[in-house]
Formats: structure tokens, C-alpha cells, sequence
């Protein structure tokens, strides 16, 4: 029906996008993140709220995970790959019409894909197993994977543990994707990219959009306009200031002290002070279960946010 | 039955209202922008299909996700509105209480349904904050009632006539107000359905699943600041204007001055805000309680 | 009000069937989560019949009570339970004889009592207010007793928690009391 189509075209004019990303090729990850906040189109929380998947580059063995992923997106859905020197904006015109002809059902997948193969009991999937949790009662221990894409995550990173209720344990962590690849980019960006993942992950969204609008102005060519510099400013000291965002970040291993030289190192390099040197020293991917271990799922996942983390190869060298 | 038509189509406009508001403050674009936008998502979402999950509770899952609008509308019955209100017994702060309480079992419900860890952690968030939040909000409202010698929304309406509730009561009316939020798991209560875990309980919902739980989340939104205007604010009371309009003017004002302060703060972690909840607002509603009691009893009312 | 046409008759009977339908269905199903929003559908049918015989307090505030206490179970006998039992079949009755005659013979009890004793005839008109009367007659002369066992209750209540927990003052602000900050394992909101 004509009312119905103009209807569904008119409705997925800013359609939901979900991102896959791998650790390295952050520039191109940040030039795409621009445009979609240029043209409004919301980031999906989940994959049920997407509407388009959007691979980046090499992707490498997050190949996987992007099927699993697509196949949790509901219809009308398109899947779009975006290479690192392609037109941002007229791939992301193209994938708008072509969303817009999808058809909204689809022929079902022939087996749901996160059901299990084995002889479990309910599925195919066994059912959790028990133990004693870190007051000593016998809760339920789930296996669970964190990433490796998520709001406010760092690109690649999968982390593994054991739930009891909503405490991890068993922490492990390791990166999908490839890891070597382009320089490093501008401290200042990586900072401004560590402020916009605590703001997600700490839901004040209005912070976070203003942060990820920045680092795509600071990503220009040329210094920083005086505008900029004093937006800049003015979001780094709200997030230093904000009373509430502290009492989040308090007594959470040492999250509320990265923050602070997040915010250093923004500062610094807006005042045109900027230098490898100022940025906190990266935390290697082993030290990732010890820091995780014992907390809650959401306050694991706003001290990742908040940590530096090596997961390229470049990252790594510069530890040493 | 125009009545009946009448609150629905009120408390659907307070729940649009409540979106716009919730849009105009976090993204530019002013008022029209935010309009089109919160229309451009709801078609969005009825054109998306549903989803299903691996071995979830089927049953329990759609019965939550039907029961959240539903019992949004139903706490709408008791607003009182030009001196009457649809569903007008001796105990309807009581059944204003009732229905959020049935709305916390069904956001828990919406977690639990689709064996999925996030919305799962989600509902036991919004399970552990509206339990916290639960007895202060019962504080409040009783302590509006209290105050006013009945339990009858238009009684205490009518009991304002002098002097407005908010006055001897600010405490309470700001718990209220809070509960709206609460209760909604919007803005800083919003942890049970926040991107560090994923949307929690929204995870797993698309299409017009969706839909229905954001539409009864902002319907309660608004329909708690209609009721706040009633309670505290003096419903239709005012000069000049009708008391449809001037009940109007305050549901929006207080609507938006919660749109406008939630969205400033960011999420509060809720093992964080449970402790502030049993160890300050408890005693500080239950004091406020003795005070307005101490003022019946001296006659001020 | 309560109204005594063929509607109302006809609505309390078929609420009384989901009442006791869903009740049956608790030890039915094979979920925790579904016993506990079947016993819960069970109370709110009840309510709604305490509505229709005009008791509006007490029809509220039962369904009021029982879904707070209703998800309170969802926490300690879903979350904290062994197996939950989400779907594998599961069964919650024990000791099924004894439970089975002595539940027979209160349900005959009940109803020969329901239909047998000579009820007295109504004195007066309804109550403008049933609220207040309601409130009057449980609380009128009996405050004193009423405030004691509001307290003594909430005593108890407080009492069992402390007791039930594993650490105490000694544990978190250490053996002389001194410590300026509490070892918890996870820290609260308010410092202390």
C-alpha cells in the first residue's frame, strides 16, 4: 500500500545503527561516528533496536559476531560495510533508501542461532549450574560474554566471566578482531573517546552526545576555534564539577581518578599542550580480571569505560 | 463512556507530552523537531517486527509487556480532573499506589520473559530501586491524605481550596514527584533499562513490544505529574481560568520541570540509591507524616 | 455500592473460578515465576471480588499488599532458589496427603458453614464513607493496641534481619569500633 510504504520510508529516515568495530581503525570509526551524529541517526542499544549493521574496515574473526548479531536484528534490516576509503556519506544515503525497500518480514532463519547444539535439556541449552557466591549462598553461576559490541565499550574487547546474580567472577578478558593496523591517533581524541564511554555507560546522555560532537570537531584539520576550545572546557568541568557522576564513580576502583586524567589530558591538549606523555599509562589486557573481579555487571562496565586499554599492537608497544 | 474516552485520551496526551518534553530537552531542534521525532519512532517502531527469544517464558514476557500501558491508564482513573475523576472510591490514593505497585511486578515480568542476562539484571534493578522507593512514596501519599481527612482524590482537591498542599508538605511532594520518575525507570532512575547493560529491560523488546513499554512508561510519566498538580498543587484551583485548564497548566508545569531536572543528572546506580532511599527517605517522609499530623491536629486544615 | 444484579452475581462467580483456577494452577506449573504471578492473579481476583461487595479499601489494599509481596518472592524464592526451575518440570507440594484431607475437609467446612449459619440481617444503610468506617471500627477503641503491635512488628521485623546476617557492627568498623569507613564489600551510597 502506498500510505503504508511513504509511512515506513518517512519512519526509517534516521534508522538505528549498530557498529561493528574492530580495536584498530579508530579514525575511521570516529569519521563515521560524526556522520551519523551529523545526520541524527540514534546509536541501537541493542540489537533489537537497530535497524542497520554497519561492519567498519577488516573486521577479521568479528566476522562471527556480526552474524550473531544479524541475526538479532529485526525487520526491516540492512546490512552495510564501510571501508576506510569510501564516501561516508553516500554509502550512508544509499543504505537509507535500500533500508526503506526492505521488506518488512523476512523469511524465517532456519534454526535460531544462539540455541544449543548439544543435548541439554530446555533447547538444546543446559541449564545453569550452582556454587557458592561471595556470601555463601548457593546462587545459580551463569558463563557469560561481555562485548564485544556494546554501548560504550571498547571495540573488540570480549570479556568473559561467571555470573551469580549480578556479580562477576572468573573474569577473563581477550580482544577479537585485528589488532595491527593504523597510528595512533590525537591524545586528546582518545581521551575525549574514554569521556564519551563513561558518559554512555554512566547514562548521561546529553554529556556524552555533547563529547562525541567535540571529538568530531576537534578531528578537523587546523587548531581548535575558540568555540570549540570553550565547549570543550565547559564539558570538562560539568563532568569534573557533577556531584551525581561522583557519587557514581566513588569507591570503584579507582575509576573516579581516571576520569580526572581523562579530563587532564582533554584539557591539556585543547590548551595546546598536548603529548603522548599525558596520557595515563595503558592497562594491559591481563590485568583486565583482577580489576573486574567481585563487581557488578554495571560497575565492571563503567570501569572499563574508564580504563586505558592496550588492545592494539601499537598500544601495547607503547606500554613498554 | 466519554468519560472513559476522555482520561484515555488524556493520559495518552500526557504520556506524548511527557516523550516530546523528553526529547526537546536531550537533542536540538525545539519543539516541532522533537514532535516529529517522537512520532517518527513510534511508527518506527509498530514497522519493526517482534522479537522472540531462546526458551523464554513466552506467557510471561507478552503479559508484562500488555500490562505495562494498561496499568499506566489505569492509575489515570483516579486523577482527579474538574472535581470528579473517573473512578472516584473512598481509597483512590490507595489505588494510585496499587497500580504502580502491579507496574513494578510487570517491568520485572518484561525481564524475566526473555531468558536474556541483561533484561534480566534489569528487572532485579528495578525490582531492588522500586522496592527502596516504595515506602516513601506510600508516606507521601498518605500524608497528602492525611491532611485532607479522606482518601478521595477530589477530597483532597477540594481541601486545598485555602491553602496548597505543597506549602505545609514540600517533602512529600517532591518524593512524589521523584516516585513519577521512579516508578517510570526514567531519567536518573533509569537504570533498569540504561546502556550499560544493553537497554536492560528493552533489550530484548522490538516492534510494537517496544512500543507498548515505552508508551507506559512516559503515560505513568505524565499521568504521576497530573497527579502531583492534584495533590499537592491544588488541582483546579486558581483565578480566572477553568479548572480543566488550570489543572492542565500545572500537570505540564510540574511535567516539565521533571523532564528538565531528570535530564540533567545522569543515572544513579541503584545499590547506590537504595541505601539513600531506606536510610533518608524513610524517616524524612515519615517525619514529614508527624508534622502534617501535628497540623490536623492543631487545626490548620 | 455493591451491586446486587445478575451482572455482579455473574462476575463474582467467574472471578471466583480464576481465583481458585489459578490457585490450583500454582502447584501446576512448572515455573517459579509462574506460581508466584498465578498466586498473584489468585489475590487479585479476590480484591476484585472484595470490590464488588463495595469493601473498595480493602479490595486496594489487598491487591496493594500482595503484589509487593508477590515480587518480594520473585527475589528470595526465584533469585536466591536452587533451581528455580524456569522450565524443567518441578514440584512443589509435599507431605500430600495430610495436605490434601486437612485442605479438603477446611474447604467443606467452610462452605457448609457459608450456607448453613443464619446470617443476621443487615441494621442500617451502607456508610457514606466505608473507608473511615473501616478505619473507625479496627482502630477506634483499639489505638494504644494498634500503635504497640505497629511497633513490636516492625521491631521483629528489624530484629530477624540483624540477626540473620552474617556481619555485624564488629565486622565492618572493626573490633574497637573505630574504623572511619566501613569494609563492606560493596559500598552503599551514604558514607557510612
Amino acid at each position: 500500500m502506498d500510505v503504508r510504504d511513504r509511512l515506513t520510508r518517512w519512519a526509517l529516515q534516521r534508522p538505528h545503527v549498530l557498529l561493528v568495530a574492530a580495536p584498530v581503525g579508530t579514525t575511521l570509526r570516529w569519521r563515521v561516528e560524526t556522520e551519523l551524529g551529523r545526520r541524527r541517526w540514534p546509536a541501537a542499544s541493542s540489537p533489537a533496536d537497530a535497524d542497520i549493521l554497519l561492519t567498519l574496515a577488516q573486521i577479521g574473526d568479528l566476522d562471527d559476531a556480526a552474524d550473531v548479531l544479524w541475526g538479532q536484528v529485526p525487520p526491516p534490516r540492512l546490512r552495510v560495510h564501510i571501508d576506510s576509503g569510501d564516501d561516508i556519506s553516500r554509502v550512508l544515503d544509499d543504505a537509507a533508501r535500500a533500508l526503506s525497500e526492505r521488506p518488512a518480514r523476512e523469511p524465517a532463519e532456519p534454526r535460531p542461532l544462539d540455541a544449543g547444539d548439544g543435548d541439554g535439556d530446555i533447547a538444546g541449552l543446559p541449564m545453569a549450574g550452582g556454587g557458592p557466591d561471595r556470601d555463601g549462598m548457593e546462587l545459580d553461576a551463569l558463563t557469560v560474554h561481555l562485548g564485544p559490541v556494546l554501548p560504550g565499550w571498547p571495540a573488540g574487547l570480549v570479556v568473559s566471566a561467571t555470573l551469580q546474580g549480578d556479580v562477576m567472577t572468573d573474569v577473563g578478558a581477550r580482544v577479537l578482531g585485528p589488532t595491527v593496523g593504523d597510528p595512533r591517533p590525537d591524545p586528546t581524541l582518545v581521551a575525549l573517546d574514554a569521556l564519551e564511554r563513561v558518559l554512555i555507560v554512566s547514562g548521561w546522555t546529553a554529556a556524552a552526545r555533547e563529547a562525541a560532537r567535540l571529538r568530531g570537531v576537534l578531528a578537523g584539520d587546523g587548531p581548535p576555534t575558540a568555540d570549540a576550545v570553550r565547549r570543550v572546557r565547559a564539558l570538562v568541568g560539568a563532568v569534573r564539577r557533577s556531584r551525581a557522576l561522583g557519587w557514581s564513580l566513588r569507591d570503584l576502583r579507582g575509576t573516579d581518578e581516571r576520569v580526572q586524567r581523562w579530563c587532564d589530558v582533554v584539557e591539556q591538549g585543547v590548551a595546546g599542550r598536548p603529548g603522548a606523555a599525558a596520557l595515563p599509562a595503558y592497562v594491559p589486557l591481563t590485568d583486565v580480571p583482577e580489576l573486574l573481579d567481585g563487581l557488578d555487571v554495571g560497575s565492571a562496565r563503567i570501569a572499563v569505560a574508564a580504563l586505558p586499554l592496550a588492545l592494539t599492537s601499537r598500544d601495547r608497544a607503547a606500554q613498554s | 463512556m466519554t468519560a472513559v474516552v476522555a482520561v484515555l485520551a488524556g493520559a495518552v496526551l500526557l504520556g506524548a507530552a511527557a516523550a516530546i518534553a523528553d526529547r526537546a530537552v536531550t537533542a536540538r531542534g525545539g519543539p516541532r523537531g522533537a514532535t516529529t521525532e517522537v512520532l517518527r519512532s513510534g511508527v518506527r517502531l509498530l514497522v519493526k517486527g517482534r522479537r522472540t527469544t531462546v526458551a523464554g517464558d513466552r506467557l510471561l514476557w507478552r503479559t508484562g509487556v500488555a500490562a505495562v500501558p494498561v496499568l499506566a491508564i489505569a492509575a489515570a482513573a483516579v486523577v482527579p480532573v474538574a472535581g470528579r475523576s473517573l473512578l472516584s472510591t473512598s481509597a483512590d490514593l490507595v489505588w494510585f499506589n496499587a497500580m504502580e505497585a502491579l507496574m513494578w511486578a510487570a517491568v520485572w515480568l518484561v525481564g524475566w520473559g526473555p531468558n536474556s542476562i541483561h533484561p534480566l539484571v534489569g528487572g532485579y534493578r528495578f525490582l531492588a530501586q522500586g522496592l527502596a522507593y516504595e515506602l516513601p512514596l506510600m508516606f507521601s501519599l498518605i500524608t497528602a491524605g492525611l491532611a485532607a481527612g479522606s482518601l478521595r482524590a477530589t477530597d483532597v482537591v477540594a481541601a486545598q481550596q485555602g491553602l496548597w498542599f505543597v506549602v505545609t508538605m514540600p517533602v512529600a511532594f517532591v518524593v512524589f514527584v521523584a516516585s513519577a520518575a521512579a516508578f517510570a525507570f526514567w531519567g536518573p532512575f533509569a537504570s533498569p533499562a540504561s546502556s550499560d547493560i544493553a537497554g536492560g529491560v528493552l533489550a530484548e523488546l522490538s516492534g510494537p513490544d517496544r512500543l507498548l513499554v515505552q508508551v507506559g512508561r512516559y503515560t505513568l510519566l505524565g499521568v504521576s505529574a497530573a497527579m502531583a498538580a492534584a495533590l499537592f498543587l491544588g488541582g483546579g484551583h486558581g483565578p480566572w481560568l477553568p479548572d480543566v485548564v488550570w489543572t492542565a497548566v500545572k500537570s505540564l508545569a510540574v511535567l516539565g520541570a521533571l523532564v528538565w531536572l531528570g535530564r540533567r543528572l545522569p543515572v544513579v546506580r541503584p545499590d547506590r540509591f537504595v541505601d539513600v532511599a531506606w536510610m533518608v527517605l524513610v524517616p524524612l517522609t515519615l517525619v514529614q507524616a508527624l508534622v502534617v499530623a501535628l497540623l490536623v491536629l492543631a487545626g490548620a486544615y | 455500592m455493591p451491586d446486587t444484579g445478575l451482572a455482579a452475581h455473574l462476575l463474582a462467580a467467574v472471578l471466583g473460578i480464576v481465583a481458585v483456577g489459578t490457585g490450583i494452577a500454582v502447584f501446576r506449573v512448572d515455573s517459579m515465576a509462574r506460581a508466584t504471578f498465578s498466586l498473584l492473579a489468585s489475590f487479585l481476583a479476590v480484591a476484585a471480588m472484595l470490590g464488588l461487595l463495595g469493601l473498595t479499601y480493602l479490595a486496594v489494599v489487598t491487591a496493594l499488599m500482595m503484589t509487593i509481596e508477590m515480587a518480594i518472592m520473585a527475589v528470595f524464592m526465584i533469585m536466591f532458589m536452587m533451581n528455580p526451575a524456569g522450565l524443567m518440570p518441578m514440584t512443589m507440594t509435599h507431605n500430600q496427603r495430610g495436605s490434601f484431607v486437612a485442605g479438603t475437609t477446611t474447604f467443606v467446612v467452610l462452605t457448609a458453614g457459608v450456607w448453613l449459619v443464619d446470617w443476621p440481617a443487615r441494621g442500617g444503610s451502607l456508610p457514606a464513607d466505608a473507608t473511615r468506617q473501616l478505619g473507625e471500627a479496627i482502630m477506634g477503641s483499639h489505638m494504644l493496641v494498634m500503635l504497640v503491635i505497629g511497633i513490636g512488628l516492625f521491631a521483629t521485623i528489624l530484629a530477624g534481619t540483624v540477626l540473620a546476617t552474617a556481619r555485624g557492627r564488629y565486622d565492618r568498623f572493626g573490633a574497637e569500633l573505630d574504623r572511619r569507613e566501613p569494609s563492606d564489600p560493596l559500598p552503599g551510597g551514604l558514607p557510612r
